[in-house]
């Protein structure tokens, strides 16, 4: 026969024990630890540690100036047209040219171009998957072209600290263009050198976040 | 003394570590080009190079001949001579750097008459410009001119340079950017 009373008083006894264990003096460290914990996790969560990080780009209108770590990027006019006769530039049936003319300034130690690689500097301001400046509220279909005035034949490099003045031309779908949210992404440049297959020496900008949306409306 | 060994020995690893790590070459060492050091006014040879750098002086304005352009700024323009020292295949000054306070200027691509580019001859010397757009604020200080036929800084290749001391040059309101010319032609 089971002795159901002895199983009982023992079940008692050791809880009455493990309570008094719980409370007693010698486990006045790991309820001050204990404390600490959850008093830290409270002010973490209170300040948002554990939030999601979002990043709201910065709305900035066409004259304002976009500075950035490693570059500053400023809108000074916008064109939509069918062509460009001084760069030999014309838009295919169904689409058009979106010229936007910026002040560019390297803030780099070393010269850059606005795609491409420049001494091992592969900077990506435009024509990447992935692009530093880039077009939205239309569907981009080709490549950029940039130049820096009409007589220059070569493509613009930018000079650290050296500001110059560059038109972009994006072909983009016309009809996109009945929308009213045509605006210009920028965003920060994320410097990494070459590690295993690319050189130490070459640095790439990859696209870091959406820092700024410059509306183009308002100069159309 | 069984109780000093261990530490005696640990000291001694670490320091060892230390030293292996302070006299391992730096990655630029292993891949890096051969800088070929010269002084302005005097020929430089390098594997497929031969240069000699001249006259240097800042300007607000460069031009260029039989044409309106023109660009405004600070610039620093440098005369070079240049030539080919075994083969004209594939010889031309590509990569013209200067590298000051920390920062590196490439040759402006804006001057159509740039020697930047222009194909090189054996045996004869073709002289030329560059022009450097520089910051405003930037009109002093110790300078270095690197030169190469590659388009980027080359790896174990030649490069070859030239000290320029930019304090006390001379500035002018503007400069034209002529023709590259074969030495001697008319």
């Amino acid at each position: 026969m089971i002795d159901l009373r002895g199983a009982r008083d023992r079940v008692r006894v050791t809880a009455a024990h493990g309570i008094r264990s719980v409370f007693s003096r010698r486990a006045t460290p790991a309820w001050i630890t204990l404390g600490s914990l959850v008093a830290a996790a409270a002010v973490l969560i209170a300040v948002g540690a554990f939030d999601t990080a979002e990043n709201e780009p910065a709305a900035v209108a066409i004259g304002e100036e976009v500075r950035l770590p490693t570059y500053a990027v400023t809108v000074l006019d916008v064109e939509v047209t069918e062509a460009v006769e001084d760069q030999f530039l014309e838009a295919e049936e169904g689409e058009s040219l979106v010229l936007v003319t910026l002040r560019l300034e390297n803030l780099s130690d070393a010269t850059i171009s606005v795609d491409g690689t420049s001494d091992g500097i592969s900077s990506h301001l435009v024509n990447s998957s992935s692009p530093l400046l880039d077009l939205s509220g239309v569907a981009v279909t080709g490549s950029a072209r940039y130049w820096r005035d009409v007589t220059s034949s070569r493509r613009p490099l930018l000079q650290p600290d050296v500001p110059a003045i560059v038109t972009i031309a994006w072909p983009v779908e016309s009809a996109d263009l009945d929308s009213d949210d045509l605006a210009l992404e920028v965003h920060e440049a994320d410097p990494q050198h070459g590690n295993i297959v690319v050189a130490s020496t070459d640095v790439t900008w990859w696209q870091g976040v959406l820092v700024a949306r410059i509306d183009l409306e308002a100069g159309r | 003394m069984k109780k000093t060994l261990p530490w005696l020995t640990g000291v001694a690893l670490v320091l060892g570590a230390g030293i292996v790590a302070a006299v391992t070459p730096a990655p630029e060492a292993q891949d890096g080009p051969f800088l070929i050091h010269g002084a302005a006014g005097q020929p430089i040879v390098a594997r497929d190079l031969i240069v000699q750098v001249g006259e240097a002086r800042f300007s607000d304005r460069i031009t260029v001949d039989d044409d309106d352009w023109r660009a405004d700024g600070n610039w620093l323009i440098v005369n070079l001579s240049a030539a080919a020292p075994e083969t004209e295949v594939d010889a031309a000054l590509r990569l013209v750097e200067l590298v000051v306070d920390g920062r590196e200027f490439i040759a402006s691509e804006q001057p159509s008459t740039s020697l930047v580019g222009t194909g090189l001859r054996v045996g004869t010397d073709t002289e030329g410009m560059v022009a450097f757009e520089l910051p405003d604020d930037l009109s002093a200080g110790d300078a270095e001119i690197r030169l190469s036929t590659a388009y980027s800084t080359p790896n174990l290749d030649d490069v070859i340079v030239v000290p320029l001391e930019l304090d006390g040059l001379p500035r002018g309101h503007s400069v034209e950017i002529a023709e590259p010319s074969i030495e001697g032609a008319p």
